[in-house]
């Protein structure tokens, strides 16, 4: 069966290479067909081989050699896997990206045909590059679809290609994850250079040689890799802005699938984590603070896709969590269930917002258990499975068992337990506080979903499992070889109450508009929800006036090489950079308070962080007294200057040339004479 | 003798060229047949080659009393960049079909004339003759910008002739003295390769030697012709500048310093790195901020071609291997931009990425060579380009991690200013009154060619690197 499984991503690639390089113009239905085909087909080949691991096929790992690579000593395999990893996440990938691909036939049925199929072509391209990395047994084939997953994420979030907030969302999710990126590349090449094979296998195997101290920063730089590709905190900034892109590409790529891959590499990498325990409590730090923060964040967000952005980052932090106190397995089983009952929420959120107008509020949601009670129900479960409602949805006994390894791991148990259900009271909160807006009766009349069976299917099959998956969620652990975490019967009640008093705590947000106004103008106060600002005024801002000042964005003609360059704009340049709007705030020289300024309560929230204010400081500082100096390619013009003394001293030279016959007799007497006296002088030896 | 024909042939086939312009489009055909031609005579030659060193060899004493030898030699680092020549030159003449329509004789020969001086470069081992087509190579691709080119193309001619002119003063000198210093004169440089000089001897032959490498290879601070020249050219010019006279840089000082000097190359290499790491990191960043797209893409070139520096200098096997990866990587992706700007430069008169957009809704082939070829400027895995960089980064983990990490902190920018260009060109929105057409076949075509090239070394770094092995082998510094 394992032979089966270099095949699987096959179709979604062969999809993609039809959708986006044939040379003929194909008819809105084919490119639907083609689309929807070639992402179902994943789904179905991997079906027997994932039966076949059911009785127990796949205990032992079955690495299926694809392409190997030889450089001298170096030899990189490209692999793929059979184990309980590759089969979980495989078939849920290969379910929910089929799922969202019958969803979108109805979602983006109105568009454009030329942009139809780059939309299919590019969501075909992503199954197949996420089916790599899930199945991939080395690191190569699972950067390889790393990359392509962030690549086609940035086209799909700027599918809008007409809006620049969808460009520029696009380019931020990029650059953002490709930050993250090299630190994973830098960790995976200094794993292979230690261990001498790409091969996680053999990886894996070489961690007990490796010494503790170069141990760590490979396991630290391979963990910020994975945190930033699953946007946890401090990476977060571009998972809610990456809700620019269409519903469908939310629901399978900023919810179930691309953001979740960091959780699967960190599974696959648990035992190199498992031996340096420093970065595992930095990693179950980060996951816990991420799980926290975002949730609270997304108790005050206006916008449902932003909501549910912020709740993937927290349920990713939850498994995360899991990873970092040292259960993976249970941080799968989360991931499976969260992909099921969060791509359930966007598409039936989708469909609310669609009978709304097209738009995403929350305030416009209003009414819709009338309008679209198909689709409010199944927001409803998704809801009551994200919030874990006890023992009737599956998100209940992923999300205890997160808790109980929490509880379990040690002398930090506690906390960590206690902060993780205050989380999830928020969780309860936010769910259901969507839920109970869109309950409100407004008299509407119903309609069925549009877009028929294809919109209903994936809405019933996704809920589906939200409610009954949490059956096999024990199953699902001791498959991937998790024990179960034994629990206090306490913790195990408190943790049943704790959506319970989400719930409530949203019954009473949603009837009370003017509460909920002022704890978020409140909350909004807070430091947390600013990075994103922060890294714009500290990196953005500062790396755009940088490029200026160094490409000389205003892109004058080329050097005339006649005269030296006009050095005005350097000048110019120096000028504008000491305008900065930020050395007012600090008491800098700026003596323009009005006109500079375009953003002032930016500045005036950085500059109550003294952290911030010493960095921004710094880059200003950079920026005028240093970078300044290297204005257009400053080598250039030192060049052009010396060209240009040069030509100086030719036309200086140039003066002996008269062109009079007297003028050169002389030239050719004196030179006469110097030649005589030369052989002459010679004579003498 | 196959290698005296291999080296005849462009010359040749320009001289004809010139003759029967004016026929319809036979100078064109002409050349596409001369290129062709020499392709044919490549494989036939790889193909028969001997299990050794070396696939072919000639060797004819020229002027014994000096020295001077005519010693031509091919091996798979040279094969693969002779093959580029070939196929940039059979590109070279696709992408200029519409584009040049005056003096088509004399271009056409220029363009032969500048791939044969660089197959020179590429197989010569007398350093004398190396130098000749060293300078060769100058005249006919100065000719091509300064009379094809756009804006002020004479002064970027002149730039560009002015910096590699003067630096290769300095390479000709060094050979003199290298060749003053043997036992018998020769400027054989297997012979040479013998000698024993001193350490301090061979750093001073070799800063000669690399500052006609280095200024070739566009390294800052000595980059400065190199935006001008690209930007200006015809896009013929800018496709052999960047596919072909930059990788000859690259090439000499890949082939020659760990061969002639291989203690002094040890002394320089930390600097090279440094100055490498430096150059990528400005290279990037200049890139950056440029509205003009064939400007950005010229300013990428200074990026990868420090990167293909700091490979050579880290000198493992990895960053060797990865070097020269990436020689043929830029090749391919670098000429693939230079085309489609060159491309939509002729439909819309503009290059400013302010003004373009919407190629997505206009064009789609366009947009979706577009978006691949600056999926190879970001160095995705899957292309050419991801290949030699991750080689070299790894190699230089060996040696240095701090210049490591400023090498893998240039992938970051690059995914800036390859956004950009997307952002500038794919999408947006399209302007009112554009009718862009999209790729033509022939057009096309190229792109198809460049493209394969990108996913097969890619994918499959092996077929590259198979070939390549004996000349990283040869350039391994030899430990004692």
């Amino acid at each position: 069966m394992a032979a089966m499984l270099p095949f699987v991503p096959a179709p979604a690639l062969l999809g993609f290479l039809i959708l986006a390089l044939a040379p003929v113009t194909l008819s809105r239905g084919a490119i639907m067909t083609i689309g929807i085909v070639a992402g179902g087909l994943p789904a179905l080949l991997l079906a027997p081989v994932v039966m076949s691991c059911v009785g127990g096929g796949c205990d032992v790992p079955t690495i299926v050699p694809i392409l190997s690579i030889d450089v001298g000593a170096f030899v990189a395999q490209i692999a793929m896997s059979l184990d309980p990893l590759s089969v979980v996440a495989g078939i849920t990938v290969a379910l929910v990206g089929a799922l969202v691909l019958i969803y979108s036939g109805a979602y983006m049925a109105a568009e454009p045909v030329p942009d139809l199929r780059r939309y299919f072509a590019q969501m075909n391209l992503f199954l197949a590059g996420m089916l790599a990395v899930v199945l991939a047994a080395d690191a190569l084939l699972l950067f390889l679809g790393w990359e392509i997953i962030g690549l086609c994420s940035f086209m799909l979030i700027a599918y809008y290609a007409k809006l620049p907030k969808a460009i520029a969302a696009g380019r931020k999710a990029l650059v953002t994850t490709r930050v993250a990126d090299t630190f994973l590349l830098a960790g995976l090449m200094l794993l292979f250079l230690q261990a001498g094979t790409t091969r996680f296998d053999g990886m894996l195997a070489a961690v007990k040689q490796i010494d503790a101290w170069q141990l760590a920063p490979i396991a630290g730089l391979i963990a910020l890799g994975a945190l930033g590709k699953s946007a946890q905190i401090p990476f977060h900034t571009w998972l809610p802005s990456a809700m620019a892109g269409p519903t469908p590409v939310s629901a399978l790529l900023h919810s179930a699938t691309m953001v979740a891959a960091g959780v699967i590499l960190l599974v696959r990498l648990a035992p190199l984590f498992a031996a340096a325990p420093e970065i595992s409590a930095g990693v179950a730090a980060i996951g816990i603070a991420t799980a926290a923060l975002a949730a609270l964040a997304a108790v005050i967000q206006r916008d449902v896709k932003k909501m549910l952005a912020f709740s993937t980052m927290s349920q990713i932090g939850f498994m995360v969590l899991a990873l970092g106190v040292g259960a993976p397995a249970v941080a799968l089983a989360h991931f499976a269930i969260h992909a099921a009952f969060k791509s359930l929420l966007f598409l039936s959120a989708g469909v609310m917002s669609h009978a709304a107008g097209g738009s995403t509020a929350i305030a416009a949601l209003h009414g819709s258990r009338d309008r679209q009670p198909l689709a409010f129900w199944s927001f409803a479960i998704g809801a009551a499975s994200l919030a874990g409602l006890p023992v009737v949805t599956a998100g209940w006994y992923s999300k205890e068992a997160v808790l109980a390894a929490a509880l379990t791991s040690g002398a930090w148990g506690a906390p960590l337990w206690i902060l993780a259900a205050l989380a999830a009271v928020l969780t309860g909160t936010y769910a259901f506080r969507v839920v109970f807006i869109a309950a409100t009766a407004t008299g509407d009349i119903a309609a069925p979903p549009w877009g028929g069976l294809a919109t209903l299917v994936p809405l019933f099959a996704l809920a589906f499992v939200a409610v009954v998956g949490g059956l096999s969620v024990d199953a699902l652990i001791a498959f991937a070889g998790g024990a179960p975490h034994e629990l206090p019967v306490l913790a195990t009640l408190l943790g049943a109450a704790v959506p319970i008093l989400g719930a409530v705590l949203a019954r009473q947000l949603a009837g009370d508009p003017q509460a909920f106004a002022q704890i978020s103008a409140r909350l909004r106060h807070l430091r947390i929800f600013r990075v994103d600002t922060l890294y714009y005024l500290l990196l953005v801002r500062n790396f755009r006036r940088i490029t200026k000042v160094l490409g000389n964005a205003e892109a004058r003609e080329p050097h005339d090489l006649r005269k030296p360059a006009d050095l005005t704009p350097i000048i110019d340049v120096v000028e504008r950079v000491s305008d900065d709007p930020l050395g007012r705030v600090f008491g800098g020289t700026g003596e323009k308070p009005e006109s500079a300024d375009r953003d002032p309560d930016l500045v005036r929230f950085v500059g109550g962080d003294p952290l911030g204010r010493l960095l921004t400081r710094f880059a200003r500082v950079f920026v005028r007294d240093f970078v300044a100096r290297f204005y257009p390619d400053r080598i250039d013009q030192a060049w052009m200057h010396f060209a240009g003394t040069l030509g100086e001293i030719w036309a200086g030279a140039r003066r002996v040339q008269t062109g009079r016959l007297r003028d050169h007799s002389l030239g050719i007497a004196l030179g006469c004479a110097g030649l005589l006296l030369f052989a002459w002088g010679t004579s003498w030896r | 003798m196959a290698l005296i024909a291999l080296l005849l042939l462009p010359l040749v086939g320009g001289v004809i060229a010139f003759v029967v312009a004016g026929r319809g489009e036979a100078e064109r055909w002409v050349s596409i047949a001369t290129f062709a031609l020499m392709l044919v005579m490549l494989f036939a030659i790889v193909a028969g080659a001997p299990d050794a060193r070396w696939y072919a060899r000639f060797e004819y004493p020229w002027v014994p009393s000096f020295g001077i030898s005519i010693d031509l030699a091919i091996d798979g680092l040279s094969a693969a960049l002779v093959g580029i020549a070939a196929v940039l030159g059979i590109i070279c003449v696709t992408a200029s079909w519409q584009e040049i329509r005056t003096d088509s004789g004399l271009f056409h020969a220029c363009l032969c004339w500048t791939v044969g001086a660089t197959v020179g470069v590429f197989i010569s081992f007398d350093l004398l003759i190396f130098a000749f087509f060293w300078e060769a190579m100058l005249i006919p691709s100065f000719t091509l910008i300064a009379v094809w080119g756009h804006g002020d193309k004479e002064g970027a001619a002149l730039k560009f002739l002015i910096f590699n002119a003067v630096a290769g003063f300095g390479l000709l000198a060094a050979a003199f003295a290298l060749a003053s210093m043997a036992d018998h004169m020769t400027f054989n440089a297997f012979e040479l390769a013998k000698m024993k000089l001193s350490t301090p001897v061979q750093v001073w032959m070799l800063l000669g030697f690399s500052l006609a490498f280095m200024v070739k290879l566009s390294v800052p601070p000595f980059h400065a012709w190199l935006p001008e020249a690209h930007t200006l050219a015809p896009t013929a010019g800018s496709i052999l500048l960047a596919g072909l006279l930059l990788k000859t840089g690259a090439y000499g000082l890949f082939r020659f310093s760990p061969m002639l000097f291989p203690d002094g190359a040890m002394v320089v290499a930390p600097y090279g790195i440094a100055l490498g790491a430096v150059g990528a990191l400005y290279g990037g960043l200049v890139a950056c901020g440029q509205n003009d797209a064939k400007r950005l893409v010229a300013y990428t070139s200074i990026a990868h071609m420090c990167i293909i520096l700091m490979g050579i200098c880290a000198g493992v096997q990895y960053a060797l291997a990865g070097a020269a990866v990436e020689m043929i990587a830029h090749s391919f992706s670098a000429s693939a931009l230079f085309l489609l700007i060159g491309a939509l430069y002729e439909r819309t008169n503009t290059r400013d990425l302010r003004e373009l957009g919407g190629l997505q809704q206009t064009a789609p082939r366009f947009a979706a060579a577009f978006s691949l070829f600056c999926a190879a400027l970001l160095a995705l895995p899957g292309t050419a380009n991801f290949a030699g960089e991750a080689l070299v980064v790894v190699g230089i983990f060996q040696v240095t991690w701090i210049f490591a990490l400023a090498a893998l902190s240039t992938l970051v920018i690059s995914v800036i200013y390859a956004t950009r260009l997307l952002k500038g060109l794919v999408f947006g929105v399209a302007r009112p009154t554009d009718g862009t057409r999209d790729l033509g076949p022939r057009e096309y075509g190229a792109v198809l060619v460049l493209a394969a090239g990108t996913l097969m070394v890619g994918l499959y770094p092996q077929s590259l690197i198979g070939l390549l092995e004996p000349a990283i082998k040869a350039a391994l510094p030899h430990l004692p």
